[in-house]
């Protein structure tokens, strides 16, 4: 039921979107996904501000992957902002970085994210993981984004 | 008083001594011997005086000198340490920052063959595959060198960890690697406590369990044991295979930086057992090896139980 929800890349490596897109085809991913390349631009489509106000074009993802070093706003900074939101604050958020730092991890869960991924230096192993996030995503109950139904 | 030196007063003295033993002293004689004991005292007390303001002297000297050079110290303690986080971050800057083109590489050379396999020759996919390793095997080094470089700065802080648990989580990491080699690992214990840092600890028997799975002799399925012998200061843990073993002459080597005995033979990268000697000493302990030629290797290491 979930697999025509959308994913959203945030990732300043143009290389890395090619390569994360093909994983996805490669890990049979029905998944629409959509790009963007920097922490303000993340912002700016959960925002729905701009061009990102059609939500028909640019729905809200079910989950975020989330590169940590980028210009404008790095991942933390988005994460950050994400969590802050009432009607956000669950998104489901996968920090993808290339970063093995156990302070990068230690951080990125203190900030709330819901996983952390490091990139392989493999097209292969990111096919796999992608599969893995496609059947987590499928077996997963996803709460609302805001917290209303809990209150 | 005439002049007298310190000699002619003790020679003096001594006559005066004899002359009054001898109980041959007159009146100006006596007076004489109390004069020249005066004389010997004034003298003794003014050499006991500027030797001790010598030693004062000295002594404030030394308090000066070792404020100074307590001073310097903190100051070049100060300046290696920022040397240290500098070398740090260019580290891991650099090994971090060269990954990504990496990653492009090896994924470019493989989306090659997928999505341009029909217009490539069996040669120009060949061509794309080892571009496609050679970029993975890069990627390695990077990590052991990331590896290396947070074993020799991270602070590590001793704690009593249970081997047991740490072994189990390195065989349940190197799993699949064991299936596909066909190997054999006997790790049934008992394995006691140790003082460590967890995650040193893990990298370390990591490294040595891989290694023990890398290095094997061709057409022998490899066998592996890892247990713990209790000594009486140190836990020594030792991994023991049946690969081809480490001549004489390399077993000092191998512990260093980009050591390969094997040539291309093996991806090794050089930096694996540098990790364990690195990690090991970081914990307080000590690596060694014992090997036969063709009759395996037999690594370990050690490090203080917990009591």
């Amino acid at each position: 039921m979930n697999e025509r929800q959308t994913i959203l890349l945030v990732d300043d490596s143009d290389d890395d979107l090619v390569l994360m897109r093909d994983a996805f085809k490669q890990a049979q991913c029905s998944h629409p996904i959509q790009e963007v390349h920097n922490g303000e631009e993340a912002i700016a489509y959960l925002n729905g501000e701009g061009m990102y106000n059609d939500r028909s074009r640019f729905p809200l993802p079910i989950v975020m992957l989330l590169d940590l070093n980028m210009p404008k706003k790095n991942g933390y900074e988005v994460l950050t902002w994400v969590r802050a939101q009432p009607d956000l604050k669950r998104l489901a958020v996968f920090i993808l970085t290339a970063s093995l730092r156990n302070e990068d991890v230690e951080r990125a869960f203190y900030l709330g994210a819901t996983s952390y991924l490091a990139k392989p230096s493999n097209l292969e192993t990111l096919a796999a993981m992608m599969r893995c996030l496609c059947n987590w995503i499928q077996i997963n109950h996803f709460p609302a984004l805001n917290e209303a139904g809990w209150k | 008083m005439m002049q007298l030196t310190k000699t002619d007063l003790l020679e003096r003295a001594l006559a005066m001594n004899e002359a009054l033993t001898l109980g041959s002293v007159r009146q100006h004689e006596l007076t004489d011997a109390a004069d020249l004991a005066n004389a010997l005292l004034l003298e003794e007390i003014s050499e006991r005086k500027q030797a001790e303001e010598a030693l004062h002297r000295a002594q404030a000297l030394l308090t000066n000198r070792a404020g100074q050079l307590e001073g310097l110290v903190a100051e070049r303690t100060t300046e290696l340490s920022a040397t240290n986080k500098q070398l740090e971050a260019f580290v891991y800057s650099i090994a971090h920052d060269l990954r990504a083109p990496l990653r492009a590489m090896q994924g470019y050379a493989s989306l090659l063959v997928q999505e341009a396999s029909a217009a490539l020759s069996e040669t120009g996919r060949q061509h794309a595959a080892r571009i496609s390793k050679s970029a993975q095997f890069m990627d390695a080094l990077l990590i052991d060198l990331l590896a290396f470089s947070r074993i020799s700065q991270q602070h590590v802080e001793l704690t009593p960890v249970n081997l047991q648990t740490v072994v189990e989580s390195v065989l349940s990491r190197l799993h699949e690697d064991i299936q596909k080699k066909n190997a054999l690992v006997d790790s049934s214990g008992p394995w006691p406590v140790v003082l460590a840092h967890e995650a040193t600890l893990a990298q370390v028997l990591f490294n040595l369990l891989s290694n023990a799975l890398k290095f094997t002799t061709p057409d022998v399925p490899p066998k592996v044991r890892l247990r713990a012998e209790e000594q009486s200061e140190f836990i020594r843990v030792w991994v023991e295979d049946n690969g081809p073993g480490i001549a004489a002459d390399h077993q000092g080597q191998i512990f260093r930086l980009f050591t390969r005995l094997e040539g291309g033979k093996h991806e090794g990268t050089g930096i694996g057992l540098a990790i364990v000697q690195k990690g090991v000493e970081r914990m307080g302990g000590r690596v060694g090896v014992e090997s036969i030629p063709g009759q395996g290797s037999r690594l370990w290491f050690e490090l203080r139980p917990s009591r």
